[in-house]
């Protein structure tokens, strides 16, 4: 897969990125895998990324420090694991969701009004 | 946190499997495949998982798993098959050299398939660096040179032997700078031995010799897996049973 030249995201990478930033504009600032796969498949009106994907996705995004991970105990059922966006990741998604719309492939549920810092300010001072 | 024993050292890091089983649960509590679109789809994600379980992490000597098998049917070939009449075929050393490395070589691909990212010095010094030292000195001082690729023969061969113990004498010491450099110089003897077989084995298939061809193409091919494995590896540190040690070889 080819890496996005000066960023080093791939594709998948930059939708995660991209769904990421639009949920938490939308206020869900902390996520879970099945939330951000279920989102995509909704948006998308069917799977297009298998959770394994997505978790390579959110794995490497992580290793960059584009997201920040906890894993929480559940009362009831297993642990789960928390992502959220840093203040680079939100610089980065911004950045992403700007790349893919001027792709020929952008995916119909992005919106560049997401990528204005006034659409989601409370990471920008972070 | 001490690292996987045995073969969950194939694994990535603990921390990574927490995760990672953690996204997994989250996953199966809330989302059953119905349709044949969302199987499918889950059977690449189980794919894809099932990768990041075995190699999501640092790279690992796992090369040198296989790589030792073959090698060493190359060295057990070398010796057993008919020897040419031409004299500059002779190989030189005796048969038993060839057996000590290939005793060694299957000591390594033992001692990797059991710990993939640690090199445990005791084990490794008996069944993988003391036989491979006596083998390939006595084969790399008896080999009969004839060719380019014996010049490259006499200086790889005991150079990877050589190698290997330094790397068991640095692992011992705990001297990890010194690890991960002896492991480098090692891939570079095991590359240049790779050379010099893959030469053997064009020359011996170019005259008819069809086993002989086969057993320097699998030392050679056992030796390019190894020199990768020994350029690329990221160990992590042997940990003994003694915390006192432990605590040491962290500091």
């Amino acid at each position: 897969m080819r890496r996005k030249g000066g960023t080093g995201l791939v594709h998948n990478e930059m939708r995660v990125l991209a769904a990421s930033l639009r949920l938490a504009v939308e206020g869900a600032s902390e996520l879970y895998g099945y939330e951000l796969f279920a989102q995509l498949t909704a948006w998308e009106g069917q799977p297009t990324m298998n959770h394994g994907t997505l978790y390579r996705c959110l794995r490497a995004l992580e290793t960059r420090g584009l997201y920040e991970t906890q894993v929480r105990p559940s009362s009831d059922g297993p642990a789960r694991v928390c992502y959220t966006l840093t203040a680079t990741g939100v610089e980065s998604a911004r950045w992403a969701t700007v790349q893919l719309a001027a792709t020929e492939q952008a995916p119909s549920w992005l919106d560049l009004g997401h990528a204005l810092p006034s659409a989601y300010p409370g990471q920008v001072d972070a | 946190m001490r690292p996987g024993r045995g073969l969950t050292a194939w694994r990535q890091h603990p921390d990574d499997q927490l995760r990672q089983d953690a996204f997994l649960a989250d996953i199966q509590s809330h989302w059953r495949p119905t349709t044949s679109q969302e199987r499918r789809l889950s059977m690449r994600a189980s794919i894809v998982h099932g990768y990041l379980r075995l190699f999501g992490g640092p790279p690992s000597l796992a090369p040198a798993a296989i790589a030792g098998v073959l090698a060493a049917l190359g060295a057990v070939l070398l010796p057993s098959a008919p020897a040419p009449v031409n004299p500059d075929y002779t190989l030189g050393p005796p048969a038993w050299a060839y057996l000590l490395i290939a005793l060694s070589l299957i000591g390594l691909a033992f001692e990797t398939l059991r710990s993939p990212r640690e090199i445990q010095p005791r084990r490794y010094a008996l069944l993988v660096a003391l036989p491979m030292a006596l083998g390939t000195l006595v084969v790399g001082f008896m080999l009969h040179v004839a060719t380019a690729a014996d010049e490259a023969l006499r200086f790889g061969v005991p150079a990877f032997g050589l190698g290997v113990g330094v790397v068991v004498l640095c692992a011992a010491a705990r001297r990890y700078t010194a690890l991960r450099f002896a492991l480098r110089a090692t891939s570079v003897a095991f590359a240049v031995t790779a050379v010099g077989q893959f030469d053997w084995a064009w020359m011996y298939g170019d005259s008819g010799y069809g086993l002989l061809a086969m057993a320097s193409a699998f030392t050679a091919t056992g030796a390019v897996f190894t020199s990768v494995g020994f350029a690329r590896a990221q160990l992590t540190p042997f940990y003994s049973s003694n915390p006192r040690e432990n605590a040491a070889s962290r500091s």
